[in-house]
């Protein structure tokens, strides 16, 4: 049974709000990325918004827009993947706990601080109960999200799954990985994309999403499990953070002659960055093209049938396919 | 306007997060609760009765006092200046 992303939607640093791909890149000189918020109040009422930390604000109004191009009202489930969860919310709840001598926490900061709020204030918003889940599980936590829908899909247990990954990044937050040296050498960011994944018929196919569980990874083996080849992918989205990204050198020389697109310098490094990745995939099949600006090399893009996006933080490396209908 | 009562705006403002308030924007007996004034809810109410604590170490001892309590920013400042 074939699997397709009926609509799609990103938040991120560049302006990707909108099923939207920008033809210009925004530049900043900060040590790191926050995400270009759009305007909240056309998704989420100011009733409501006042009491959001910023992950849920973009993970409600990426969903909702996400529902609403593809003219769903109820989907069958939600899935959010997320690695660090809604972080303000927890920062300021622990520091409420500390400077307080562990008496009278704010209220709204704990009911908030738990990493399935999203998908619950989702669930409220929508009035939907449906299956709800929500997967943390570090680099790979919108892949296990993806997985999931991709499963109850292929199980006939639902026709329509909201799925996305979405992540924040504080002050907190930064000072915390700095310190503790995770992310040597990248900039940091936050944000995420959410997706209608159907078994209704639309233009882009979801082959599938691998999450490898090995330090090495054998493309051809991986692109045989879809029934593919490396000659059959036409453009790859792959997570270097910077030119000669070692972790990406045997990935690099496989698809050198591939267009090649990259997105981590952009919009920074984040536990489900990989949903962005997805988001420029389903772009580019849908619109056959890509803005220059959004491309490491220079190879041209002629058809865009198969895409292949690659992640690799550390050793945690998945792997995701689309295809054209 | 007391200053009590201009405090307790400026601190439902930011503890509760009401963006598009400004202090002047909150009439001493406008209702915090129900359909009009500040439209505030059940987990506005539990920030109140923490903010009552922290800031002016009072505690709300009969919980069916609150809703006379919490009427309106005049109801509240009476009630801090009847514990002080």
């Amino acid at each position: 049974m074939a699997l397709y992303i009926k609509s799609s939607d990103c938040i991120s640093a560049q302006a990707t709000f909108g099923s939207y791909l920008p033809e210009e890149l925004i530049n900043t000189d900060a040590s790191f990325y926050n995400c270009i918020k759009p305007e909240y109040k056309k998704y989420i009422s100011p009733k409501l918004l006042r009491r959001m930390s910023p992950i849920i604000r973009n993970g409600v109004s990426c969903s909702l827009s996400a529902l609403q191009n593809a003219e769903i009202d109820n989907p069958d489930a939600i899935i959010v993947g997320t690695a660090l969860g809604c972080i303000k919310d927890t920062t300021s709840f622990l520091t409420q706990l500390i400077e307080d001598n562990e008496a009278l926490p704010n209220p709204t900061h704990f009911i908030q601080s738990t990493h399935n709020t999203i998908a619950g204030q989702l669930a409220l918003l929508l009035k939907c109960s449906n299956y709800n889940f929500t997967f943390s599980q570090m680099h790979n936590s919108f892949e296990c999200a993806l997985l999931d829908a991709q499963l109850l899909l292929l199980d006939n247990e639902a026709k329509n799954v909201l799925v996305g990954g979405v992540d924040e990044l504080t002050e907190t937050s930064y000072e915390l990985i700095k310190d503790l040296e995770c992310y040597k050498d990248a900039k940091l960011g936050e944000g995420g994309a959410f997706f209608v994944l159907s078994s209704d018929e639309s233009e882009v196919v979801f082959k599938g999403v691998s999450i490898i569980n090995s330090s090495q990874c054998d493309f051809n083996d991986e692109l045989q499990k879809y029934g593919l080849s490396i000659d059959d992918i036409d453009l790859v989205v792959a997570g270097d953070k910077f030119e000669d990204d070692p972790s990406y050198s045997d990935f690099h020389k496989t698809f050198a002659e591939k267009p090649y697109l990259w997105y981590k310098p952009f919009v920074g490094e984040f536990g489900t960055v990989s949903s962005i990745a997805l988001y420029l995939g389903v772009k580019a099949i849908e619109d056959q093209s890509i803005p220059a600006c959004w491309t490491k090399n220079k190879a041209k893009i002629e058809a865009c049938n198969n895409v292949l996006i690659y992640n690799n933080v550390g050793g945690e490396q998945s792997l995701m396919l689309l295809s054209i209908n | 306007m007391s200053e009590l009562k201009e405090n307790l705006k400026k601190q439902l403002i930011e503890q509760l997060n009401l963006e598009d308030f400004e202090i002047s924007d909150i009439a001493d007996s406008d209702a915090l609760f129900g359909d009009d004034g500040l439209a505030l809810d059940s987990i506005d109410a539990l920030e109140i009765i923490v903010l009552l604590e922290k800031e002016y170490g009072i505690k709300l001892d009969d919980p069916k006092k609150g809703k006379d309590i919490m009427t309106s920013v005049q109801t509240l400042s009476d009630f801090i200046e009847s514990k002080r």
